[in-house]
């Protein structure tokens, strides 16, 4: 019985821990770029106590074992890189990827970080910037008299000066791509960095050959979490811990027959 | 012991294993590929039945056990996960991937793309294709799977998955982490009706509220056989003070 209360308790972690993902999923419906995670769960190892095929008697075998299982585990909480919905901004510096790309980000340590967020701004010195004043890879600076932006959807971000009818080009906005977008760690702000399991990124221009996606500029991604979907999964997460502690409490009165057989 | 509490010791402890059982299923409810446990038990015969019989008798004072559990194999509902890389079969068999210790078997589809271009499970164990070995994709571009398991990836077929049936599904043992190990002497074929579905998971087929009225089931049979201990042990006293009674 001690097998049981562990095996629901094990059951009880693994649905809190679905409920916290599910948490920050919800508060996160509103972010821009922000991508959902879904947590997967494994069943443990098992306890073998009749082995299946051994004998069962002098010319017979046991047909199928016993095997006891020992509980669950929530194995991966993988990010859904599904698109999200766009929303119209009609500013110039909002950006959208359709397509699987992650913007480049210099990170304040020199780094390289990827996100989906294209709510860009200028900083005083003109670059392209993040929310969080990181400017864009590679840098693409707009001089203070530039009167009109445009980001073209293969990335190119040019601007007219005063009394200037030709475009001047500032540069190409360049996207990453990963083979295994799933497997990127997730640092906050929107930021995304590269492990061993989402392998190297592969830049390219947008619409290129590496299949990086297109630009389109006035719009932001919204975040691709689905509201209802998550309160469906936030019941049957709740159901589950209830089954879950129910089992607790019958192990718990099966315990406590016991005791009465011996008193 | 006597007959009466030797059977209610063992049904009492049959249904704590019972408990272990439902404890588990409902444990994995969300568990993706998950493959709820049933249990069968031996019937009980007394002394007598065994008379003359030596086929599969128990050793004396051995008592009815849960004598096997068996996997119950329905198929789970689907759900849309938007992965390209996440599978899930609608006919029966199962996903063939290579780990450390073998071939293992899975229905559980959470599948992604490696760094080195094959399909593999969250622990690293590759996807095996019909060759036997893992399918080599290009790890950037897109791919689609057909109902048939045949890879397709820039419109070049790059090979089939191995998807497999067991001869017997008696013989799989759990092996944790939703995967089945065959024992040597279980035989694997090809399976026909193959049925992939690409961007979604089998879930788990525990059914909760099956579960939920065993689980009230197990605690009232266990609270009977408790009475019958209790009452076998008031009959022995019975026995002691009033039968046994040396003169009125």
């Amino acid at each position: 019985m001690i097998r049981a209360l562990f095996s629901a308790g094990s059951g009880m972690t693994a649905e809190q821990m679905n409920v916290d993902n599910i948490a920050n999923n919800i508060a996160n419906a509103n972010t821009a770029g922000f991508k959902m995670r879904r947590t997967q769960f494994q069943d443990l190892l098992y306890q073998t106590v009749v082995q299946p095929g051994s004998a069962a008697g002098t010319q017979t075998t046991v047909a199928a074992g016993l095997q006891l299982g020992l509980g669950t585990r929530p194995a991966a909480n993988e990010i859904i890189f599904t698109q999200g919905d766009f929303q119209q901004t009609n500013n110039p510096l909002d950006v959208v990827i359709q397509g699987a790309g992650f913007f480049q980000i210099h990170q304040a340590n020199g780094q390289l970080a990827y996100t989906r967020s294209g709510a860009f701004q200028l900083d005083r010195n003109g670059n392209v910037v993040t929310q969080d004043g990181n400017p864009i890879e590679p840098q693409v600076t707009i001089p203070p008299q530039a009167q009109s932006i445009s980001i073209a959807s293969d990335g190119t971000v040019s601007y007219t000066l005063p009394n200037q009818t030709t475009a001047q080009t500032a540069g190409q906005i360049q996207l990453a791509n990963f083979a295994n977008p799933a497997g990127l760690n997730s640092i906050g702000h929107n930021l995304f960095t590269p492990t061993d399991a989402s392998g190297d990124p592969t830049v390219g221009a947008p619409g290129g050959q590496e299949g990086v996606g297109t630009l389109q500029q006035g719009y932001l991604e919204n975040s691709n979490v689905s509201v209802v979907e998550e309160f469906i999964n936030l019941i049957t997460s709740q159901r589950a811990y209830e089954a879950n502690s129910k089992v607790v409490k019958a192990a718990d009165e099966m315990y406590q027959q016991v005791n009465q057989v011996v008193s | 012991m006597e007959a009466l509490t030797a059977m209610a010791a063992s049904g009492l402890r049959v249904r704590t294993e019972t408990l272990d059982l439902i404890a588990n299923n409902i444990a994995n409810t969300g568990t993706s590929g998950y493959k709820a446990d049933g249990e069968s038990y031996d019937l009980y015969f007394g002394e007598d039945a065994w008379e003359g019989v030596n086929e599969n008798r128990p050793a004396d004072g051995e008592m009815p056990l849960i004598r096997s559990n068996w996997v119950n194999f329905t198929q789970g509902t689907l759900l849309p996960t938007g992965n390209q890389s996440d599978l899930a079969l609608t006919s029966s068999g199962f996903f063939a991937v290579q780990s450390e210790s073998g071939t293992l078997y899975t229905r559980a589809g959470h599948f992604r793309i490696s760094k080195k271009g094959t399909l593999e499970t969250p622990e690293g164990y590759e996807l095996l294709a019909t060759t036997g070995k893992p399918l080599q994709l290009d790890a950037s571009k897109p791919f689609t799977i057909s109902t048939s398991g045949q890879v397709v990836q820039e419109d070049t077929p790059k090979g089939s998955l191995q998807i497999v049936d067991v001869d017997s599904v008696d013989n799989l043992i759990k092996h944790g982490g939703t995967y089945f190990m065959l024992p040597p002497s279980g035989k694997v074929s090809p399976a026909t009706n193959i049925e992939v579905v690409q961007g979604k998971v089998e879930s788990s087929n525990v059914e909760a509220t099956q579960a939920a009225v065993k689980l009230v089931g197990v605690l009232r049979q266990f609270e009977m056989l408790q009475r019958a201990v209790r009452i076998a042990g008031d009959m022995g006293k019975q026995a002691v003070e009033q039968v046994a009674k040396v003169g009125f």
